[in-house]
């Protein structure tokens, strides 16, 4: 029996493209320069893809494409986001992707939003919609900066057990 | 991975799906100049926090304008939080006790309607319980509860107090436990209640009547542990308490959510009509930040050598502990002492000689709503004791009481407390005098 391999034109897929793109806004990519480099990446791959292409080795070589194509960038990185340890951000990812099979983060989130009070919720869409700057965040809801960065980080904790809780229903 | 380093990730994880969220959202409705809308400062609310440059940009015209807030929908909001604590079958989970929640209540007797507000308003730690003072509010004048919550269950304070003090007993304190956990271990149990207490629920005690020796024992049994609930075309699963006097003279049926609390609650007293308590609206208050995190947040006009803060002593037997919910710290820099009031997550100066100081300290923390019965004797007294405390923090003299009282007239109150002032140049006699107008201090001052 013969297996037959898969060509370079058939890894490239839409589908790893969005997610290298989604990696790489967790990493701290802004909209266009996740767009740019996740081509940029699924280029190389193209060109030259890595000896072993079953999954989830070839994601992981993508990702680890995409990383250095986004610290060569200088990008700044997100809040957080351990960026010069690569094997605690493959790691972390991947179980991420795991628990957001079918996007059950997301609507977990969308529920958990809703439940969080009205000047929670209004945190939220002027700071994540409306792309406020902390300080017109601060100004618009009467704080100082840091009492505004404050009120986001407990928000977005809240979120995160709640997420959990609700994923776990 | 540790504990903290994981935590740190899944926020950025929150932090990536908040982008997507409200990026699909905005896909799915773009805003329009029609939909605008002001969103005004919440705070700080003190005519004081104008000197908050922040703040002060603020008021000089630094209202942002946005494009409408899509997603509020208070059925939604009461669905997600129905159920934030899993799968959980702790009693507690049944009722939250966390400061700040806050349930809006139909009342039904008899086709007579009327809306109330339960809210939990204070925690402090007393006799190694965390023990939360629950008001209600919207009735005849306020009245308040005292609960708190441990690994066997959710136990009522039952102290000596009227329906109406604040203050829970200092003295006779006893735990009933009226929801035992975790829930579904126990089918039947017995608690106590003692006349004189506020009761949500409970027993109906007459406005200012004083309470008696009187008891009434109660046997409660668990009928169900997953039963639904509709309100207004609103689904609840709930667990079903039903609780008899021991005469047989009242019955409770009592619906509790799992992270909102109680739901429903229909009380039948021989020869009265039935009482039916149904929840409209409930709103989750976010965690308590911590008092230290919100403090560094202030306006750093004072020079941070040698800064050292001290905190306000507000535990459980401090007389402003259950009437004032802000917290106070003294800070010293240099030959220099600010004084900082702390209520969730912002913080203003204070000045204790400041008349409008004290006001904002009551608007934010509802003093209108609580004016009724003794708990407006409670707030001003409560009020006199934060002048001489912090007179006593800021200016290092002793204040000792001999004598106190409070006088109601016209809907004023005045308590005067008589005292000695105790410094390095010797001691003087002072009255501490405060003055409750409506729910606004009109006076606080000490000569």
């Amino acid at each position: 029996m013969t297996t037959k391999l898969p060509t370079a034109a058939a890894l490239v897929t839409d589908e790893r493209r969005r997610d290298l793109e989604r990696h790489l806004r967790w990493l701290g990519a802004d909209r266009h320069l996740s767009a740019e480099l996740a081509q940029e990446a699924m280029v190389r791959l193209w060109r030259s893809p890595p000896d072993d292409t079953s999954e989830p080795r070839l994601s992981s070589w993508l990702r680890t494409v995409a990383r250095n194509l986004f610290r060569t960038a200088a990008a700044k990185p997100r809040p957080g986001v351990p960026l010069d340890d690569d094997a605690l951000l493959e790691a972390a990812w991947r179980r991420f992707r795991a628990r957001d099979a079918d996007g059950a983060l997301g609507a977990a989130l969308a529920d958990c939003i809703e439940a969080l009070p009205s000047r929670a919720q209004q945190a939220l869409q002027l700071r994540y919609r409306h792309d406020l700057t902390f300080a017109q965040l601060a100004a618009a809801l009467g704080r100082t900066v840091s009492g505004a960065k404050d009120l986001l980080v407990r928000i977005r904790r809240l979120l995160a057990d709640c997420i959990d809780k609700e994923r776990t229903k | 991975m540790t504990d903290t380093a994981e935590r740190d990730l899944d926020e950025t994880f929150v932090d990536l799906l908040l982008e997507e969220h409200f990026e699909q959202s905005a896909r799915a409705a773009p805003s329009t100049n029609a939909e605008e809308v002001h969103i005004a400062p919440a705070a700080p609310t003190s005519t004081k926090a104008a000197r908050v440059p922040v703040a002060a940009a603020v008021l000089l015209g630094v209202v942002v304008v946005v494009a409408t807030v899509v997603g509020f929908d208070p059925a939604g909001e009461r669905r997600a939080a129905q159920d934030p604590d899993q799968k959980s079958m702790r009693a507690a989970a049944y009722f939250p006790l966390r400061v700040g929640d806050r349930w809006r209540y139909r009342e039904t007797i008899s086709d007579v309607e009327r809306e109330l507000t339960v809210a939990t308003l204070a925690a402090r730690d007393a006799d190694g319980r965390r023990v939360v003072q629950l008001a209600t509010l919207g009735g005849d004048e306020p009245t308040f509860a005292f609960w708190s919550a441990d690994e066997r269950g959710v136990c009522r304070h039952t102290g000596t107090r009227l329906a109406s003090d604040p203050l829970p007993a200092t003295r006779g304190i006893r735990f009933e436990r009226e929801l035992p956990g975790p829930i579904g271990a126990h089918h039947r149990w017995s608690f106590v209640r003692v006349l004189g207490e506020q009761t949500t629920p409970g027993v109906r005690v007459e406005a200012g009547a004083r309470r008696t020796d009187a008891q009434v024992d109660y046997d409660a049994e668990l009928v169900s542990v997953d039963e639904q609930v509709d309100i207004d075309g609103r689904q609840w699963r709930c667990v079903h308490v039903r609780a008899r006097s021991e005469d047989g003279a009242r019955t409770e049926d009592l619906f509790y959510a799992r992270g909102v609390g109680l739901v429903r609650e229909v009380i039948v007293e021989q020869g009265e009509p039935a009482r039916v308590r149904e929840l409209l609206r409930f709103e989750q208050a976010l965690p308590t930040p911590d008092r230290a995190s919100v403090l560094d947040a202030r306006p750093m006009t004072e020079s941070l050598v040698d800064a050292s803060t001290a905190w306000l002593d507000m535990s459980a037997n401090a007389d402003a502990a259950w009437n004032v919910r802000s917290e106070f710290a003294v800070v010293t820099a240099g030959d220099s002492r600010s004084v900082f009031r702390l209520f969730g997550e912002k913080v203003v100066t204070f000045d204790p000689e400041d008349i409008e100081d004290f006001a904002a300290l009551a608007a934010d923390e509802g003093f209108a709503a609580r004016v009724g019965g003794l708990s407006t004797q409670r707030m001003t007294m409560a009020l006199g004791w934060l002048r001489w405390r912090l007179h006593e923090m800021v200016t290092g003299e002793r204040y000792t009481s001999r004598n106190s009282g409070i006088m109601l007239r016209g809907g004023v109150a005045t308590a005067t407390m008589e005292g000695t002032m105790t410094g390095s140049d010797g001691a003087r006699p002072v009255v501490v005098t405060a003055e409750l107008t409506g729910g606004v201090p009109t006076r606080v001052d000490i000569r």
